[in-house]
């Protein structure tokens, strides 16, 4: 597994949000974005995700160019801002809608998802009712659900309990496979610490320097 | 392609505005049913007894009395009451209301995203298009098909006779045959026009909805189309009528006739026009907007 980001840069309204940006994501380790707000970490996620279009550039998954060869990346789970799902359904049922369009993911599995980040499956709660944290789990479910090569999480933490950090710390630790790339964009330190193999610094749009933790 | 359709069409489906929309158009139909039973329906009857209780003196004696037709009574036909009119002005709002604005708020609000990892692009879009399209031909039709088969339980399934005077299609219009001697036919056919006007005007909603910052805009969008349509093109040109959208989803044809080469022209144009500028809008474009 390998994402490959080739002279990267984004120009959005006359301001450039990414600029010049290279580097390799490879499987088997869990990457931390950090950098101050509006560094550009969310927007190069969406950009991995190909949720946007690079000004210049190109971003290969697998030797792949995105928006070229593939529209998005074959097999991806996001939890970009704030995780939007259908207000009138239940988290299980929009879980179940969204397993619907992969056709790897049976119900059991979306059962043992919801569990996993600390939901109870039978909740009878619409969406809407969800409080803010409840609405962050939901999102990772959605994010993890049918085990994709590449997860991206914005914040992931946001919004959720001591216990429940504890809970999505070690979900995501327990993710971490060879073919599978994970990326991260955190402002907690200590959290990026704990659950980032190798951080990555952004400032300005750029990616500034590289650590290994 | 088969799961995101039967996804987008499920949810489309089961809106709470879907059901509202159905709900004014019930509302109106029941309104409208309402209105000419009281003042057409038992008028006429009451007519009928007093013709039955004159002498051969009387100069009304040999006055022909006609029977209400089924047709007459339809909210699609009927003229005399302002509910026709009414129903047929604010028939894009109605169509537009189920799903119209759902592309809208899923792109705005991210859910879009989380479509999309997941199936192909052009097959979501697709799939979009097909179940506003479908929600927006239901809401159209069911009130006309309910306000039917209300029509059909107290009026007989008889067309309009032609020397009654009160036919509102004439000999020369379109599926004028329909109209004298296959009333449920007549309807039938027109309940399928306007399901797919019904669904061009929804999609409508759903082109403009990357040029607008504002779901109200999108929403309300059709009906000024069609305020414009009716009000202001055909007081500027009335010769274009045949291929006024809002004068030919009437099926009391009041605009002066229908022409049926005419109206699927009007059909096809729209339909190729609505397809190329919706997959035009979404070619290739940031899904989460740009702000």
């Amino acid at each position: 597994m390998k994402i490959e980001l080739k002279n990267i840069s984004k120009v959005i309204k006359k301001n450039n949000v990414l600029e010049d940006i290279n580097y390799t994501f490879t499987g088997g380790c869990v990457y931390g974005l950090i950098g101050k707000n509006g560094c550009g970490k969310t927007m190069l996620m969406r950009l991995i995700a190909g949720l946007i279009y690079p000004t210049s550039g190109s971003v290969c998954i697998n030797d792949k160019i995105l928006g070229k060869d593939i529209s998005f990346p074959d097999s991806i789970g996001i939890l970009i801002e704030n995780p939007e799902f259908l207000n009138d359904y239940t988290g299980f049922e929009n879980l179940k809608l969204l397993a619907g369009l992969q056709k790897n993911v049976d119900e059991q599995e979306i059962k043992d998802t919801l569990t996993s980040v600390g939901l109870d499956y039978n909740d009878k709660r619409k969406f809407y009712k969800y409080s803010l944290g409840m609405r962050q789990r939901l999102g990772i479910a959605a994010a993890i659900m049918g085990k994709p090569e590449i997860i991206l999480m914005d914040e992931p933490i946001n919004a959720i309990d001591e216990d429940g950090v504890a809970i999505i710390r070690d979900l995501i630790r327990g993710l971490v496979d060879k073919n599978r790339i994970i990326i991260i964009a955190c402002h907690d330190k200590e959290e990026m610490d704990y659950l980032a193999d190798k951080k990555i610094l952004m400032s300005s749009g750029k990616i500034v320097k590289e650590m290994i933790v | 392609m088969r799961q995101i359709l039967k996804l987008e069409i499920y949810k489309a489906l089961r809106t709470k505005t879907f059901f509202i929309s159905i709900g004014i158009g019930i509302i109106i139909s029941v309104l409208q049913t309402n209105w000419f039973y009281n003042n057409f329906f038992v008028e006429n009857y009451r007519l009928l007894e007093e013709y039955m209780n004159l002498t051969n003196d009387d100069p009304h004696y040999f006055n022909v009395w006609f029977e209400t037709g089924v047709l007459q009574g339809w909210l699609g036909c009927e003229y005399a009451s302002v509910y026709n009119e009414l129903f047929f002005l604010i028939m894009p709002l109605l169509a537009v209301l189920p799903y119209g604005g759902a592309l809208y708020m899923e792109w705005n609000k991210g859910y879009s995203a989380q479509i999309l990892i997941r199936c192909d692009r052009k097959k979501y879009f697709t799939a979009k298009m097909i179940a506003v399209f479908v929600s927006g031909g239901i809401a159209i039709s069911i009130p006309l098909i309910f306000n039917f088969i209300v029509s059909a339980c107290y009026l007989p399934m008889i067309g309009v006779d032609p020397l009654s005077m009160q036919a509102i299609v004439a000999n020369r219009d379109m599926w004028a045959v329909l109209y004298f001697d296959y009333p449920a036919l007549y309807v039938l056919a027109y309940t399928i026009l306007d399901f797919v006007f019904g669904g061009l005007m929804a999609c409508m909603a759903l082109v403009v909805t990357h040029f607008f910052d504002n779901v109200f805009a999108v929403m309300i969008f059709p009906l000024l189309v069609n305020c414009l349509l009716y009000y202001g093109l055909d007081t500027v040109d009335s010769a274009t009528r045949k291929y006024n959208m809002s004068f030919i989803v009437n099926p009391s044809q009041g605009g002066g006739g229908n022409e049926i080469l005419a109206v699927m022209t009007t059909v096809f144009m729209s339909i190729f026009i609505t397809i190329l500028l919706y997959f035009m809008a979404n070619r290739k474009r940031d899904v989460i907007k740009e702000r």
